[in-house]
């Protein structure tokens, strides 16, 4: 298609386009005004019910718990697509060792400043997403948030370390873990069919507000949470630097 | 309905509130559209960053501390990442 029609194209459904937004802005709520009743509702219950100070975290892992369960699976699923998608190719590798033999590529070097920076960062920055990751029923964060901070650490590794050997190794060892919290989630869910209750219900006692482990059944699957998103995203970020191995690995390093 | 008092209304908004809103609102639009605009793919990178940035102040502003975290490690850690390592990949296939 040529530029000037891809214009023409585009104008086209522009009119359109604005006119449906103006129409579906017309009928919104008004901004940060009273009418948004669910909210009150769902602080209310929050507070009530579940007895978690964190309005979101009971939002997301008590009232709609298997909202969260299929939102878990989704990110499950498309880490599967993305290892399945990566996956070493057995003439890939051959072809680009002999690419590398004939250029005599070299590798670069970390400098110093990188590697004393990042040693002593991983610490600080494991230590803040377990933080944020355990204190969700308290104040802002959660398992996604603290799983991803804790995900970091691995670029950091990776920034600091080279992973001659130890990519495949890392990868089976993340895998586990986010099966591990895939597993918990399920399970934590089934538990609720043995007493007698409905899937997901919160079956388990609630200690008072403001604890950390307030909230019965939340704590535990906060947890599996955290380790299905730290696993699923180290899992993702080897997927990707493994890509560059293919290239670096038989370096001679 | 404990907390029916905490919704205020607009009218009720602070000032300086609003003003934060308004510009940070108008910050997001220009670098959403610099984004577009940035052909190159290495600079595009670097103005996304950006415009995630601006993207948690928005968040924050709003209210919002569990989406703006999210967003602030997702954008800083794994999208610039994940397209850099993508991009060096797609550069030694060049070669």
């Amino acid at each position: 298609m040529s530029r000037t029609a891809r214009l023409m194209l585009f104008f086209l459904a522009l009119g359109p386009f604005v006119l449906a937004c103006c129409w579906a802005i017309a009928g919104l709520p008004r901004f940060s005004g009273p009418e948004h009743r669910y909210g009150a509702l769902a602080a209310d219950q929050s507070l009530s019910a579940s007895k978690i100070n964190n309005a979101v975290t009971a939002v997301t892992f008590d009232i709609r718990g298997f909202d969260t369960l299929a939102e878990e699976f989704i990110l499950f699923a498309a880490i599967t697509g993305i290892l399945l998608l990566l996956r070493m190719k057995r003439e890939e590798k051959q072809e680009n060792d002999l690419d590398r033999a004939r250029k005599g590529r070299i590798m670069f070097k970390t400098s110093g400043a990188v590697v004393f920076l990042g040693r002593h960062l991983m610490i600080i920055v494991a230590l803040v997403g377990l933080s944020i990751a355990l204190h969700a029923t308290v104040s802002p964060g959660g398992g996604f948030q603290g799983g991803v901070i804790i995900a970091s650490v691995m670029l950091i590794f990776i920034f600091v370390n080279s992973l001659h050997g130890a990519a495949e190794m890392l990868t089976r060892i993340f895998e586990i873990v986010e099966s591990i919290g895939m597993l918990g989630y399920l399970a934590c869910g089934v538990c609720g069919w043995f007493a007698g209750a409905s899937f997901l219900e919160n079956i388990l006692p609630k200690a008072d507000r403001g604890e950390l482990l307030s909230g019965g059944l939340v704590p535990l699957i906060n947890f599996s949470v955290l380790l299905a998103v730290a696993g699923g995203f180290c899992v993702l970020l080897l997927e990707f630097v493994k890509q560059e191995l293919i290239h670096i690995r038989g370096d001679g390093q | 309905m404990q907390f029916a008092h905490f919704c205020i209304s607009a009218g009720e908004l602070p000032m300086m509130e609003l003003l934060l809103q308004f510009l940070i609102l108008l910050f997001i639009c220009a670098a959403g559209t610099g984004v577009v605009l940035t052909r190159s793919p290495l600079p595009q990178t670097i103005a996304a960053g950006f415009y995630g940035g601006l993207l948690i102040l928005f968040f924050v502003i709003f209210q919002a501390p569990d989406v703006a975290l999210s967003e602030a490690v997702i954008n800083a850690g794994f999208t610039t990442a994940i397209v850099l390592l993508v991009w060096t990949r797609i550069l030694k296939d060049k070669t």
